[in-house]
């Protein structure tokens, strides 16, 4: 098989990992405003021997684009620079949370502030570098604005946030007990709303106004408009529906919202390829040293399985509601 | 004044690194430290172990963290500031980056959880098991990234095709001529580094009548360790200059401050180097000495920074006294650990306040060295960025310089910051002590304790 598409199925994958994973835990940092102190302090105990490893997908897949997509590596982070450095500002101010919030006693106000806004701002961040790259870097228009501000890069920096918010409240919603356990299921079903509706007008307004899409994929672009919509309505129904039964739901409901993310994800990743950057790049032109792709890939094949494994090992030592507050 | 953004870059690129590599150089230290004390736990039974591992695994996760987020900043910069380099040296740099992610990252993230918060969650044996895991994965990282680091240095298994860098062996990429010598440096420094600390909070309690049977115990084990690491750092450290003068002349000769090539060269003691006029002010020679340290032979030939352009030298003031700066700082710390020997064969290791209070402002010199020593040997490479093949100014990316002066700015500004914070709970950690731990029960008594702590 052709080696771009295989290294190109890497970094899709790491992307997505990191999106779920780090996704609930940013989520919950966006969500902080909502939650009491008491009620912060359980959130921040559900993730807080999970974040690194989470954090840890992004940088591989950073890095996978490093190896294989040179070129992409160096003109995306060239390029935004601005909200490169916005997003890595940010992880540190509420990274650094996880290890000081628990040893302060008078500073816990400014911690908590400071785990709100570095996760807003990273998730919103993130979102303006996917919207930036979907442009393909350069708005079409006058350059009178930095292409991460376009309207169409913020529009995506909210869904992102609203994407995070939601993993972050079903998350909760599975390692929490009663009360909390009740909030975050009703944030879950409005977060849920609010991302298909965000999608929507995503779709619908800003799609159209792209040359790469209307040009080389008109017809791609016309059905899917329409199939975004079957889809959203479908899952929203399906997820709120599963969220909302008495019975105790919550995990199935965030491999459904997963698994609706996974085919909006590939939807775009369609409508995208066979570029990488749109109008720019194609995988292969972007691709890097064949020699160097493979060696490299050894190391992914043999490891990434194992890496998997112990993950979910992980994960399962501190699987399960919390038994008391002082449980570790 | 005109601001040169390939300038603002490296400035950019040395504060994040040096700041970064503070925390790396301690948590490797302490992560093997806290892995053998649990082993020697398990194997004894001493509660005063178990106390050492639940104590310094506070200390090592907020250094862990630190490390964490600010090693995010690095692995992006490459991109921003440096994006020809990251796209010319990708096919080398790349693969050693996955291969450090894949190996290392991945397994400190996931085993540091359970090593952190499973005390009562996984069984004795599992989690000595995270704890060696979480070390072996930060020694990992070292090897990698110095391997990646070394290559830039010693760059060898490539051929340059069209201005492409293509591999032709790995094995010659990884262990690149100056590699074995470099990996061996920086991890014997960082346990020293690691051993510095650890008697110097041992000193503190002693010094204040606190906690006295643990921090007898750990500064036992760390003067032994320094007294064993100190003279093996000093050989290692002189095998790696041997390498460099090899492989990087033109750095020996920076860090011996030698402008004209030599027979028989003299060891300057101090000078001012003076770089426009290529010659050195106020010399305090020792005669011959380089010579016999660098050939093994009073009359053998030293090459001298003119041997190139001017335009080939790197900054030589910076490399010559940080130079100074790393071996006084070794010499020093090797005359400390032996003078430790002597106390503790006199039997007054735990009560001679002069040698605590010494050991107890100790503590910075090992970060200290290790900087100098990144200084001598990153700096000693320009202006190459790629030794011999690519300089730097050409590999920087085509910003303009309000926008890196910006980022610069930030970093300047939330480094201090949290440098400040780390101190501050760093402080407060050791000020709290270690658990009382009874050697009935052992595990329920320290783990309600480290719940207490954390304010449950």
């Amino acid at each position: 098989m052709d080696l771009a598409i295989v290294w190109l199925l890497v970094i899709v994958f790491g992307i997505f990992v990191y999106a779920i994973l780090d996704g609930f835990d940013l989520g919950i940092g966006i969500l902080y405003p909502w939650l009491s102190k008491q009620e912060r302090m359980t959130a921040l105990h559900s993730i807080k021997h999970v974040w690194d490893g989470n954090e840890t997908w992004m940088v591989f897949a950073g890095v996978c684009l490093l190896v294989a997509f040179p070129k992409v590596y160096s003109l995306v982070l060239g390029t935004l620079y601005i909200p490169v450095f916005l997003m890595l500002f940010a992880l540190i101010f509420r990274g650094v949370v996880f290890e000081y919030r628990f040893k302060a006693d008078r500073s816990s106000v400014w911690w908590d502030f400071s785990f709100f806004a570095g996760s807003t701002i990273a998730a919103f961040s993130q979102g303006t570098i996917l919207g930036s790259v979907l442009l393909g870097l350069q708005a079409n228009t006058e350059q009178l604005i930095p292409i991460w501000l376009h309207p169409f890069s913020l529009a995506m920096g909210s869904l992102i946030a609203i994407t995070y918010c939601t993993l972050g409240s079903l998350w909760l919603q599975i390692n929490t007990e009663s009360m909390l356990e009740k909030k975050c299921n009703s944030i879950a079903n409005k977060m849920i709303v609010l991302f298909s509706i965000l999608c929507l007008i995503v779709v619908y307004s800003f799609f159209g106004g792209f040359t790469w899409a209307e040009e080389a994929f008109v017809a791609a672009f016309i059905s899917y408009k329409w199939i975004v919509l079957v889809v959203t309505g479908f899952f929203s129904f399906i997820t709120i529906r599963s969220n909302i039964s008495t019975h105790n739901q919550s995990k199935k409901t965030f491999l459904l919202f997963c698994g609706y993310l996974l085919i909006l994800y590939l939807g775009l990743l369609n409508l995208v390829f066979p570029y990488i950057i749109p109008e720019q790049l194609t995988i292969w032109e972007a691709m890097g040293n064949e020699n160097s792709l493979q060696f490299a890939l050894v190391g992914v094949a043999l490891l990434l399985p194992i890496v998997l494994v112990y993950t979910v090992y992980s994960y399962k030592v501190f699987s399960g509601k919390p038994d008391s507050a002082g449980a570790y | 004044m005109e601001l040169d953004p390939a300038v603002l870059s490296r400035i950019q690129f040395a504060l994040t690194i040096s700041f970064h590599i503070i925390f790396p150089t301690l948590s490797i230290g302490l992560a093997c430290y806290i892995a053998i004390m649990e082993g020697l736990w398990l194997k004894l039974r001493k509660p005063v172990y178990l106390q050492q591992a639940k104590f310094w695994i506070k200390p090592f996760a907020i250094t862990f963290g630190m490390g964490v987020v600010s090693g995010l900043v690095l692995s992006y910069q490459f991109g921003t500031n440096f994006n020809k380099f990251s796209e010319l040296a990708s096919p080398v740099i790349g693969p050693l980056l996955n291969y450090e992610v894949l190996t290392a990252f991945f397994l400190e993230a996931g085993f540091l959880g359970i090593m952190l918060f499973g005390w009562n969650r996984v069984s004795e044996k599992i989690h000595f098991g995270a704890s060696v895991v979480v070390a072996v994965g930060t020694i990992l990282s070292a090897f990698w990234i110095l391997a990646a680091n070394s290559w830039m240095h010693t760059p060898a298994g490539v051929i340059i095709d069209n201005n492409q860098i293509l591999v032709t062996s790995w094995l010659k990429v990884i262990f690149n001529p100056s590699f074995p010598y470099r990996f061996a440096h920086m991890l014997i420094a960082s346990f020293i580094t690691t051993l510095v600390v650890i008697a110097s909070v041992s000193s503190y309690y002693l010094l204040k009548k606190h906690h006295q049977p643990f921090a007898k115990k750990s500064l036992g084990i760390a003067v032994a360790g320094l007294v064993v690491l100190t003279p093996i750092q000093a050989f290692v450290g002189d095998l790696h200059g041997l390498n460099t003068l090899e492989h990087q002349p033109v750095k020996v000769a920076a860090m011996e401050g030698i402008w004209e090539t030599e027979q028989g060269a003299g060891l300057r003691l101090f000078a001012i180097p003076d770089q426009a006029q290529a010659k050195n002010d106020y010399e305090i020679v020792i005669p011959k000495l380089a010579s016999l340290i660098l050939t093994h032979d009073t009359e053998g030939t030293v090459k001298g920074l003119n041997a190139v352009p001017a335009d080939e030298h790197p900054p030589v003031a910076v490399v010559f006294y940080s130079f100074r700066l790393m071996l006084g700082i070794g010499v020093f710390l090797l005359t400390v650990a032996y003078l430790g020997l002597w106390l503790a064969q006199k039997g007054s290791l735990f009560s001679n306040r002069y040698y605590l209070t010494i050991l107890k402002w100790s503590a910075p010199l090992g970060f200290i060295a290790t900087l100098a020593g990144w200084y001598v040997v990153e700096v000693g490479r320009q202006p190459w960025l790629i030794q011999g093949l690519f300089r730097t100014s050409d590999l920087v990316t085509p910003l303009p310089a309000e926008r890196i002066l910006i980022s610069l700015i930030g970093f300047v500004i939330i480094y201090t910051l949290l440098f400040g914070v780390y101190l501050y709970f760093f402080k407060k950690l050791i000020r709290q002590g270690p658990e009382v731990i009874s050697s009935g029960n052992t595990t329920e008594v320290a783990t309600s304790n480290i719940a207490k702590a954390n304010g449950f």
